[in-house]
């Protein structure tokens, strides 16, 4: 250990050189001082009155947020606590960000009147402009794009900064305005998403409760990260931090990364290098099969494709099984052996050995994966074989197992706001919108993923982007995004709504002004092992001319001659009550919404699922929503639906969850770009949400994690800056140098804002979609912003 | 005379710094200034060998602190006006803004990195226990604040009552409880080392300054 | 170096205070070796308002060091305890003697024996002063600070710096040369090389001892490194500074060369004060 933090204290509040000296002769003491603090306040205290709401970001707590609030502004957020909670009482309370949410909602930076753009798209420069010019100039531009190109021309972006049961305003508006381009897929999930259902089908998929791996002997946590990732309500880091206090079972965190969870449990982390899961598996199915210690029984009656007993007869004889493939039998004729996967895995045979030992024994293992396995290029597989790791030893269905899926996350239903039938069919995955603005009209159904048309009929002209950075920030290659939306003539007009002016927010014509779930009567539902409802009223008076999505909706209905249709005679908070009522009808433990609003937030405790144990317990009568009703080791339909599709020299769409290496992976690193860098979702931000307020960003450095080894060589220190570069562009960004990080992959949290504004093409934000593609990945057509190369040097 | 106290579970602390900012929001703390920090400690190393295996020997855990309200405090011994002071009902040490010059001596002594000068306000900040809540029954707003419930409060007694397993605050990067006696109680973590342990550091410098 | 700029005002104080005291001794020293005319006091009193001046400018930086200089008169509630209330506590006594030993002496109220007793006492405090300084540092739970090299340097900081100031002084007021004076001369460079030595060496040991702590959250050796530069430009300029004020002892001694010897230990000691104070290092966080 070499690193230290030299000159970490710092005297003053005013840190930085000749800081003492500047302030010393120039800062008289504050008035208080001055005159001492028994003078009596100009002015009475104004009383404190307390409101409820929720955190409404794309983080799965939406927490419970109670304003103090004096003279009309927000004075402090609590949340939901209480002296007398104990560690067993659970209690949906927020984290660092919603404790910071007041730097937001006061923030001088806070969009407050509709604007349009002045400057070049991009740019960032706006004026202001009238609620009735902003509304004219969409509404025009909608009804010229619907006529001029159709309705399939109009978007709306994958966005997700606004989660409440009345959030998807716009979906509604625009599916009465004649419809609009669908999309699907998510920049979450979608690998394991569109793999799960080839495996286990749709109803039944969802993983078991977290809190019934108390029961396991093992759990094996694939690429999550509970207690950073669903960090403040009821969410898995309350979750998790009990699991980890009551199981009797042995935990190991598979990541590349020693991520917070494994904080202070330092012996459970198994480091892997990333985008390797599959051949971990397929080393441990080797030893398994060689030792006779598959759970035959289950892998015959309950699955097919297992070997070549279970194997569909028209694929029989073809050596296509995943036992075939693990022993050498498959056309790679390669044993995946434990020493072939420790140099693919990084992790050693030994240990493959002595891990499948433990996986052999365990009574009751349980297999948990986060989506970082899968936002990859190879994600499919990857997610795919993790499920497929409890099935080889028979361990789903049973008390304290799981499927290998993420944990379940118990809620109350409640009912959005409806949105008619779109109109339009035709489908794109949310990654390629880009392409769908670029070269919309030559995508089709074999190329692209298009869903529903064999090729789309139209580019993107008009789009909307309401509470998302992903237009730029979020989405891959930020730099080409920028080429693409910043040409006029591709998509002709992009409304933004936010609140503040993200990078995505500089491609839009107009901007208007929104406000948080919590300056409007809001109510959502979540949870986890634990599901809650929160319900609440505005924090303050409307401020300045910001409106909600609702209205602003209801104002462009309008203009269209649609406002009765939209808002069938009703107000937002009439909708809200009036969809709670409906859903507190059926069900009747449900409190009133007049009590409701009044508690604030509204908890449903829950003993825990186990998934798939109606499955286990009779194959015939629950049989699975898959083409044979059994657990599909081997997919036929993934074959049937694939076929036919243009497919890359260096993919693959096996029917079976193999290792497939990923084009930008430890196996195909070059000389220009040794290193591979992966990503993480950070705690200083959900996503981009918060990652403007300075506060915030003081105590949570954007930083690449790099290893003493790859730091040592490039002769880079704790707390350097250094560029990492690769064909995408390059970004400026502190080094934390850590041996939390495998040698060989560099890490960055994702979300950091896009800052090119020196103009010398470097991104002094540290946003690492600076270095990501936009290429899909095979199957899904879906995100693989994980998987990158790059190079770093000292800047 | 009672003594008030935090009590830290290491098993627990995620090191996601939620009692930090709940502080710096009750209190307004702006950039620079923060009356709690959560320090990451790290010992070890990750290392790939020849067949590109890799073992790891790392050891990571957090440990969140405030001011400890000193049985013993540095603090208030150097502080040259008195302004630095311990309360005799309750054990708590906060500033006397009245009589602060801000000469930062109390921040020099402190080995918990608690006090600070913050020369617009004329005066040294910290931790004061959230000694109002405390008087009107409640709890500090750090201690509720945490998700993972790693924190607790209360007087030193009911504290060693309640978690017979804590201990004095003796791991690392922490120093030896000796200096100050700092009423802090720690479970620790099975990662923790002692304090005073060299082989380790403290791994986020820039999130503690 | 960070740290030290922030404590850039105490950096001052701790320079310009011991100098300025140390003068005091060092003119005790010439007035007990040496019979000066009534001519030749009345132009040292005059020229002993630059260690006087010194000594405000000093008292004023360490003034400003203050967030709220307006409580300042509270330091005094500390006394006994507080280290630093016993600092200012002592160097406001030195101060206001000095300042009233100056100004019966400008008003030709002191002569003879009265003159030297007074001096003396002045001198006395102007070490005690120097003591107290260093010792202010000597708390606990910074081991990087708290050794006897610390008031040591600051004695040996004020020797030299006093006699050499001392020098120039006496210089200035034509009251160095000629053979009267040898005596003088060989007690200010005994002063200058006692200084010297604990100026150098109690730095020095400072320096060591820095260099030797780790904690979980600082690496001394590290530390000394990133400010070795600066510790080596105290030395030679320390040293340049004493041979240039010994050469001016030792031959003839001229205004221009004892003035450069001044400025010269000034910044010497300015640069080891401000690595002083970046070499803050605490037992803990
Ligand atoms: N604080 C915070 N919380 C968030 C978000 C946020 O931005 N910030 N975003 C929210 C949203 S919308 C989502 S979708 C979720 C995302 O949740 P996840 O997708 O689960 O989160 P990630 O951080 O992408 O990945 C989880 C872990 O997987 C590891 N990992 C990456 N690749 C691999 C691999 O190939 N193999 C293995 N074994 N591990 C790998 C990463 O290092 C990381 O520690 O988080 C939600 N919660
Ligand atoms: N490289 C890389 N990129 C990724 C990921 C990754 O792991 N790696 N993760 C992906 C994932 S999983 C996701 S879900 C996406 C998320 O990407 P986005 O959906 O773009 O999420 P945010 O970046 O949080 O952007 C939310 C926006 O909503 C705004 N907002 C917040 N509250 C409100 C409100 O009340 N009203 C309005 N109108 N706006 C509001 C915020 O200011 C912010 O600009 O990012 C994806 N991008
Ligand atoms: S960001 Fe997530 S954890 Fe934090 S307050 Fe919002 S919903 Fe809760
Ligand atoms: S809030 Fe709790 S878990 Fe998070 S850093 Fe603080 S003590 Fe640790
Ligand atoms: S932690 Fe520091 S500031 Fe608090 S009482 Fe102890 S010595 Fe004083
Ligand atoms: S800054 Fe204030 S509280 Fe701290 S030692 Fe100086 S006078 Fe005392
Ligand atoms: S007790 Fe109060 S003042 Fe102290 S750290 Fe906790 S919240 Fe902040
Ligand atoms: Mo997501």
């Amino acid at each position: 250990m070499s690193e230290t933090n030299l000159s970490r204290r710092s005297f003053l509040k005013t840190t930085g050189t000749l800081g003492a000296l500047a302030v010393a002769g120039g800062t008289a003491a504050a008035t208080e001082s001055l005159f001492g603090e028994g003078v009596p306040q100009a002015h009475a205290e104004a009383e404190e009155k307390i409101t409820f709401g929720h955190c409404a970001i794309n983080c799965p707590g939406r927490c419970f947020l109670k304003f103090h609030v004096k003279d009309d502004e927000v004075v402090w957020v609590d949340t939901n606590t209480s002296k007398d909670a104990d560690v067993d009482t659970p209690q949906a309370r927020a984290c660092l960000r919603g404790r910071s949410y007041r730097r937001w909602l006061q923030s001088p930076d806070r969009i407050n009147y509709p604007m349009k753009r002045v400057g070049k798209r991009g740019e960032g420069k706006f004026e202001r402009i009238t609620w009735d010019e902003a509304i004219d100039t969409i509404a025009d531009k909608l009804k010229y794009t619907i006529n001029t190109y159709g309705n399939d021309a109009v978007y709306i972006d994958y966005a997700t900064g606004s989660s409440a049961t009345t959030a998807r305003c716009f979906n509604r508006l625009l599916a009465q305005a004649g419809g609009y381009l669908n999309f699907y897929n998510s920049y979450s999930t979608a690998q394991i998403a569109c793999i799960t259902p080839y495996m286990y089908g749709t109803k039944q998929a969802g993983g078991s409760s977290l809190k019934t791996a108390d029961d396991a002997d093992l759990i094996l946590m694939f690429g999550t990260s509970p207690t950073e990732t669903r960090q403040g309500g009821l969410t898995t880091h309350y979750d998790y931090v009990q699991l980890r206090a009551k199981t009797k079972g042995k935990i190991y965190v598979i990541d590349p990364r020693f991520n917070d969870s494994l904080t202070g449990h330092s012996d459970e982390w198994l480091p892997i290098n990333p985008g390797t899961d599959a051949a971990l598996v397929a080393g441990i199915a080797h030893e398994l099969i060689k030792n006779n210690q598959t759970d035959l029984d289950f892998l015959h009656t309950y699955c097919v494709g297992f070997d070549e007993e279970s194997m569909p007869e028209t694929y029989k004889g073809k050596n296509m099984s995943y036992s075939d493939y693990v022993m050498g039998l498959s056309s790679d004729k390669t044993e995946k052996t434990p020493e072939w996967a420790a140099k693919i895995t990084g992790i050693p045979a030994d240990k493959i050995r002595s891990l499948t030992q433990e996986i052999a024994s365990a009574k009751a293992l349980h297999v948990d994966q986060g989506w970082g396995p899968q936002r990859r290029s190879n994600g499919e597989w990857t997610s795919w074989a993790i499920m497929l790791l409890p099935c080889l030893v028979g361990m789903i269905g049973l008390p304290g197992t799981s499927n290998g899926t993420r944990e379940d996350r118990y809620s109350i239903s409640l009912t959005n706001l409806p949105s008619p039938a779109n109109p339009v069919k035709a489908s794109i995955p949310c990654f390629l919108f880009t392409d769908a603005i670029d070269h919309g009209k030559q995508m089709t159904k074999l190329k692209d993923g298009v869903k529903n048309v064999d090729q789309l009929s139209n580019d993107i002209k008009f789009m909307v982007n309401y509470a998302g950075n992903c237009m730029t920030n979020q989405h891959g290659n930020v730099n080409k995004s920028h080429e693409i939306l910043a040409d006029e003539s591709k998509c002709e007009f992009i409304l933004g709504v936010d609140t503040v002016l993200c990078d995505s927010m500089k491609y839009c014509d107009i901007l208007l002004p929104d406000m948080f779930r919590f300056e409007q009567v809001s109510i959502v539902n979540t949870g986890s092992d634990t599901a809650y409802i929160v319900g609440g009223q505005p924090c303050t008076s409307v401020k300045y001319e910001r409106k909600t999505g609702y209205e602003m909706c209801a104002l462009i209905a309008d203009k269209l001659g649609i406002k009765d249709t939209f808002t069938e005679g009703l107000t937002q908070e009439e909708w809200i009550k009036k969809l709670y009522n409906a859903d507190a009808a059926k069900d009747s433990k449900l409190p009133s919404y007049d009590e409701l609003m009044e508690m604030g937030i509204y908890t449903r405790e829950h003993a825990g699922k186990v998934a798939m144990n109606k499955f286990r317990a009779d194959p015939v009568a629950n049989a699975l929503d898959t083409p044979t009703g059994k657990i599909e080791i081997f997919s036929e339909k993934l074959l049937k639906y694939t076929k036919g599709w243009e497919v890359a020299s260096d993919e693959e769409l096996a029917p079976i969850p193999k290792y497939i290496p990923e084009w930008y992976g430890v196996e195909t690193t070059t000389d220009e770009y040794p290193l591979v860098l992966t990503g993480f979702h950070y705690r200083g931000r959900t996503h981009s949400s918060w990652g403007f307020i300075d506060i915030l960003k003081e105590i949570n450095p954007q930083e690449v994690w790099i290893n003493p080894t790859d730091a040592d060589a490039r002769g880079i220190k704790q707390g350097d800056h250094v560029r990492v570069k690769n064909d995408f562009g390059t970004i400026d960004i502190l080094a934390k140098v850590t041996a939390r990080i495998v040698p060989g992959v560099v890490g960055i949290s994702q979300g950091a804002w896009f800052n090119n504004s020196k103009g010398d093409g470097v991104d002094y934000g540290g946003c690492i979609n600076t270095l990501t593609t936009q290429r899909p990945s095979a199957l899904a057509k879906g995100n693989p912003q994980h998987t990158n190369i790059c190079e770093i040097t000292k800047a | 005379m009672t003594q008030y106290a935090f009590y830290f579970d290491g098993t627990r602390c995620t090191g996601c710094k939620t009692c930090e900012f709940a502080c710096r929001d009750y209190n307004d703390l702006q950039v620079g200034t923060t009356y709690r920090r959560v320090y990451e400690y790290e010992q070890g190393e990750t290392v790939r060998d020849n067949a590109g295996c890799f073992t790891t020997s790392c050891v990571n855990y957090s440990v969140s602190v405030a001011c400890n309200h000193c049985t013993d405090p540095a603090c208030t011994k150097v502080c040259p006006t008195g302004a630095m002071h311990k309360d005799p009902d309750t054990g708590l040490v906060s500033v006397d803004t009245n009589k602060c010059i801000g000469c930062g001596y109390c921040h020099m002594a402190c080995p918990y990195n608690a006090p600070k000068v913050d020369r617009e306000k004329g005066h040294s900040v910290k931790c004061d226990g959230c000694k109002d809540r405390v008087l009107a029954g409640e709890d500090p707003v750090c201690v509720e604040a945490c998700p993972a419930r790693a924190l607790a409060f209360g007087t030193r007694e009911d504290l060693m009552k309640k978690y017979p397993d804590a201990q004095m605050a003796d791991i690392a990067p922490l120093p030896e409880a000796k200096y100050t006696s700092p009423n802090l109680l720690i479970k620790p973590s099975a990662d923790a080392k002692p304090a005073g342990t060299i082989d380790g550091i403290v791994a986020n410098p820039l999130e503690v300054q | 170096m960070d740290m030290a700029m922030q404590e850039l005002p105490l950096a001052f104080f701790t320079t310009l205070a011991p100098i300025g005291a140390g003068t005091f001794i060092a003119l005790a020293l010439a007035f007990l070796r040496a019979d000066y005319s009534d001519d030749q006091f009345k132009r040292i009193d005059k020229m002993t308002i630059i260690p006087l001046i010194l000594l405000v400018i000093g008292f004023a930086a360490s003034f400003f060091h203050l967030a709220n200089p307006l409580h300042a008169m509270g330091v005094f509630g500390g006394l006994g305890s507080s280290p630093l209330s016993n600092e200012i506590a002592v160097g406001v006594v030195f101060l206001v003697v000095a300042a009233l030993y100056w100004i019966l002496a400008m008003m030709g109220k002191l002569d003879g024996s009265v003159r030297k007793a007074f001096i003396c006492v002045v001198a006395v405090l102007a070490l005690i002063f120097a003591c107290f300084i260093g010792l202010a540092y000597y708390v606990d739970t910074i081991p990087s600070w708290a050794t006897p090299a610390a008031p040591i340097s600051i004695i040996g900081f004020a020797l030299a710096g006093g006699s050499i100031l001392g020098t120039l002084i006496l210089s200035l007021a034509d009251s160095m040369n000629g053979d009267e004076m040898t005596s003088v001369k060989k007690a200010l460079l005994i002063m200058l090389a006692v200084g010297a030595v604990l100026g150098i060496g109690g730095a020095s040991c400072q320096f060591v001892t820095a260099a030797g702590i780790v904690t979980a959250a600082t690496n001394g050796a590290q530390m000394t490194t990133a400010v070795a530069g600066y510790f080596a430009g105290f030395l030679v300029i320390f040293i340049a500074g004493a041979m240039i004020g010994a050469y001016s002892l030792i031959k003839e001694t001229k205004v221009p060369v004892a003035t450069g010897a001044v400025v010269a230990i000034i910044v010497a000691v300015f640069l080891a004060r401000l690595v002083f104070y970046a070499l803050e290092i605490s037992i803990g966080l």
